[in-house]
């Protein structure tokens, strides 16, 4: 079993294989590299991430992020500028019917006929896949509550992604592209969506790459987090190490060491708070440049997130500051708020 | 309902008949035509089908395929149609209709169907030709562009045939050559096979445009 909380050993071998640079094409569900397309007023540039077969990728970012466009490149629906997008180790362009055989794709709107029913639509989409499951279709039809006669424009927007889900997950997809399929439903349509998507990583050949906004269901159920902001790759590793790297660090501001010290000098407290926070920030510019996204001093403390948290870094600043800081987890929210916002986001 | 109508024109002695079973055969495939690609448009069903292990011509070439299926099935009904609205008209069964109701007579269908051959090919060349033009300016520029566009196309061909006839029909020269092909008997096949390769060639452009296109 993968997903959130997987078994510990398929973590550490998951380390070790990314550690020992072991991913060929073949072990890789999807892979970009430095794919690039530009619009008018956006621009995705140079987007490279991979995903290993058999486990789940979430992709975040903001609304306008460059998610669907990402997605879109990867279905060959849009057209890239540059780069390569392999798919279970086949170029996405030149393979693209053998690789939509082998995967399962549910858009940000489904799209279906209108008039026409689920049942209708199973007996189509059968059509185009030879492992077809009929009877794994009716029954998730039955699990999620979908009336196969019913037409598609009298289902309500969570029945049509759920019916999107089992026409993609029904002929045993080897990985499943889906753009926030949670988007826009209630948190019982989105508990069961979720719910079905663990199921099928039960499967440990399948591969999920899911596209959302909302991190609690990244938290929920992917191994790797992929983080997007104004069209750029801004993090793309395993969820735990991610998690495990961006902190929050607080710590008093140094009136004390610096009294000590007396490289402040003597004054009022309001001095020296001003003298600490000008050392702090002289810090921020040199000795910490670039540790931290986003931070912000309010009274006599410094806080902050940073994505390269250690204990090297705790003791380093430790050093510098004269005491021990205080770190938090932060969650995959706090550090889509710390991309997005910088500063403003402490 | 245009079948109806041609058929009670038909029974009645009128000439119109055919004439009204062409300019339905017309508007129902450029009707069906620009239905089914605003139900795709709408839903964007595209998509769907772009997910799909399927290639760009197969998608672009089924809905052409479609289209000209549909086409042949609206001229065969109409046909038969046509070919009952003779006999009622030969036959006198309802005879008060017309205004000139003429005695019962041997109805001939192979003859029948001859007489109506040229202007049913004409008409069917002419309305896959327009829904060809139509699917490449769908696939092309999207439906609602396609819509106005043919829209104004069909209104220019109303007109340019409308008042070519009025101008040019009397001329001598036109007259003869309406003659020629109202008894030339290749007329009807070489009219078929133009449009169909009209039609075909308009497909192959639809599938590169398609090839092109971003559906971002």
């Amino acid at each position: 079993m993968k997903g959130s909380n997987a078994r510990s050993d398929t973590k550490t071998e998951r380390r070790n294989w990314k550690g020992s640079g072991d991913y060929t094409s073949d072990n890789l569900a999807l892979a970009l590299r430095g794919v690039c397309k530009s619009y008018p007023k956006f621009e995705l540039k140079d987007v490279t991430f991979s995903l290993p077969r058999g486990y789940i990728m979430g992709f975040i970012g903001p609304n306008g992020a460059g998610k669907t466009t990402t997605i879109k490149i990867i279905m060959n629906m849009a057209r890239k500028s540059g780069g390569t997008v392999e798919v279970l180790g086949l170029d996405h362009r030149i393979h693209e019917e053998e690789i939509k055989r082998r995967i399962g794709y549910l858009g940000e709107e489904p799209c279906f006929y209108e008039e026409m029913t689920p049942l209708w639509f199973g007996g189509f989409v059968s059509k185009y896949y030879p492992t077809w499951d009929k009877a794994y279709f009716r029954a998730t039809l039955d699990r999620f509550g979908i009336d196969p006669l019913k037409r598609v424009k009298d289902l309500s927007k969570g029945m049509k992604v759920k019916l999107g889900l089992a026409l993609a997950l029904s002929h045993k997809p080897e990985l499943l592209i889906l753009d926030e399929p949670t988007s826009g439903l209630d948190p019982v349509v989105r508990r069961d969506v979720l719910d079905e998507l663990m199921s099928v990583i039960q499967d440990e050949k399948r591969s999920v790459f899911f596209s959302t906004h909302i991190t609690q269901d990244i938290e929920r159920i992917a191994d790797y987090v992929t983080f997007i902001h104004e069209g750029r790759i801004v993090e793309s590793d395993v969820k735990d190490d991610i998690l495990g790297r961006w902190k929050s660090i607080s710590f008093p501001l140094p009136v004390r060491m610096g009294e000590a010290q007396g490289s402040f000098g003597a004054g009022n407290l309001e001095a020296q708070v001003a003298k600490a926070t000008a050392y702090v920030e002289k810090l921020l510019d040199h000795e910490l440049k670039g540790v931290f996204m986003g931070h912000k001093i309010e009274g006599l403390t410094f806080s902050g997130i940073t994505s390269v948290f250690s204990s090297s870094l705790e003791d380093k600043i430790a050093q510098l500051v004269g005491s021990m800081p205080r770190v938090a987890p932060v969650n995959l929210d706090d550090i889509l708020v710390a991309v997005v916002r910088g500063n403003d986001a402490c | 309902m245009g079948g109806f109508v041609g058929l009670v024109m038909m029974a009645a002695g009128s000439d119109g008949g055919v004439s009204i079973f062409g300019a339905y055969i017309m508007i129902s495939t450029y009707g069906f035509a620009t239905r089914s690609t605003y139900d795709e448009d709408k839903s964007g069903a595209y998509l769907f089908l772009k997910s799909l292990p399927l290639s760009d011509g197969a998608i672009v070439t089924s809905k052409f395929v479609s289209v000209l299926v549909v086409s042949v099935l609206f001229v065969i009904f109409f046909n038969i149609i046509a070919v009952l609205g003779g006999y009622l008209a030969s036959s006198g069964i309802i005879s008060s209709l017309g205004s000139a109701a003429a005695a019962p007579r041997t109805f001939d269908v192979a003859a029948f169907l001859r007489e109506i051959t040229l202007s049913f090919a004409i008409v069917f060349s002419m309305a896959i030709i327009v829904a060809g033009a139509y699917l490449v300016m769908f696939f092309w520029a999207g439906f609602a562009k396609a819509n106005t566009y043919s829209r104004a196309i069909l209104l220019a061909i109303f007109l340019f045939v409308t008042l070519g006839v009025a101008v040019a029909g009397r001329l001598p020269a036109v007259q003869s050559f309406i003659q020629i092909i109202e008894t030339s008997s290749w007329v009807p096949a070489i009219s078929i096979i133009i449009s169909l390769a009209v039609y075909w060639v308009c497909c192959a452009v639809s599938i590169s445009r398609v090839k092109a296109k971003d559906w971002s």
